[in-house]
């Protein structure tokens, strides 16, 4: 993918607290111009770390996908969903819904987003819960 | 009718939440497994019916998954569009997203739409359910976390 992943930060004056021992933190996800996917997702962890001074990035809920017409491999009128990657910090996208219209074959599961779709179009907002360890703050 | 249920955020997919656990999900829909066993011979009256309880499962109890015994709440993501399903306005929704709601009570969940169909209409389809008639649900697929104890 583009190197551009502008992450920003809640607009709210609440943008992190801590529930149990840990924090949860809002934000969202931006593109660039022209940015395309690459498979095998793009890292977020030191982003996220930086941004709240928090410490492990545990894991990530998403409130909504995206659609994005254009590129290599076509989204059309489905959808992808992001989800995080412990393992490798990585977010990756995933497809479902229908290939095309009413004709289109149904996404069977987990299949990734394929390299060069265009996602330029799409925003992730996201809940992140993180660790204190390793905290900045 | 049935679901098929699956972890995400692993390891991390179970954490505490005060005195509950936050339990992150996928799920999809089997609208070719009879009584909630995948791979039996379609049963075209055995489509979504105004709810699907949560013990029609393909896979591993959702309860087992977690070891939890009761679902407090749900949190769904909107899922994708599908043109091939509709709600019970009839408008098929190759426009609108569906997401889904859990009603505790019943400890089943409802298939719902958000959005225009393929109509267009103005709020003909706000929170409209899914129709009851012959639908492929095999494209829908809906994220989320559910809280349990």
């Amino acid at each position: 993918m583009a190197a551009t992943v502008a992450f920003r930060e809640s607009t709210a004056t609440l943008k992190k607290v801590m529930v149990g021992d840990r924090w949860h933190c809002w934000g969202k996800i931006t593109f660039g111009a022209s940015d395309t996917y690459a498979t095998g997702g793009f890292d977020v962890r030191s982003q996220i770390k930086a941004l709240y001074g928090v410490g492990d990035v545990e894991c990530m809920d998403f409130s909504e996908g995206m659609a994005d017409w254009s590129g290599a491999t076509k989204i059309l009128t489905a959808k992808c969903v992001a989800r995080y990657d412990y393992s490798t910090g990585k977010i990756k996208l995933y497809l479902i819904g229908r290939s095309a219209a009413a004709s289109g074959a149904a996404q069977v599961s987990e299949v990734e987003v394929g390299n060069g779709a265009s996602i330029n179009a799409g925003t992730l907002e996201f809940v992140a819960t993180c660790s204190t360890s390793g905290s900045t703050t | 009718m049935a679901m098929n249920w699956y972890k995400l955020n692993e390891p991390w997919d179970k954490t505490q939440y005060g005195p509950y656990k936050r339990c992150f999900f996928a799920v999809e829909f089997d609208s070719t497994a009879v009584g909630g066993v995948s791979g039996q011979t379609y049963d075209p009256t055995n489509h979504y019916t105004t709810r699907i309880d949560l013990s029609k499962v393909v896979n591993a109890n959702l309860f087992d998954l977690w070891g939890i015994t009761k679902v407090l709440a749900m949190q769904f993501s909107c899922g994708s569009s599908d043109a091939q399903a509709a709600t019970s306005g009839g408008t098929s929704n190759d426009v609108g997203k569906f997401k889904a709601s859990f009603v505790e009570s019943g400890n089943y969940i409802k298939l719902i739409m958000c959005g225009p169909g393929s109509d267009n209409a103005a709020g003909g389809n706000d929170e409209g359910e899914m129709t009851n008639a012959a639908n492929a649900l095999t494209a829908v697929r809906l994220t989320g976390y559910l809280i349990g104890v």
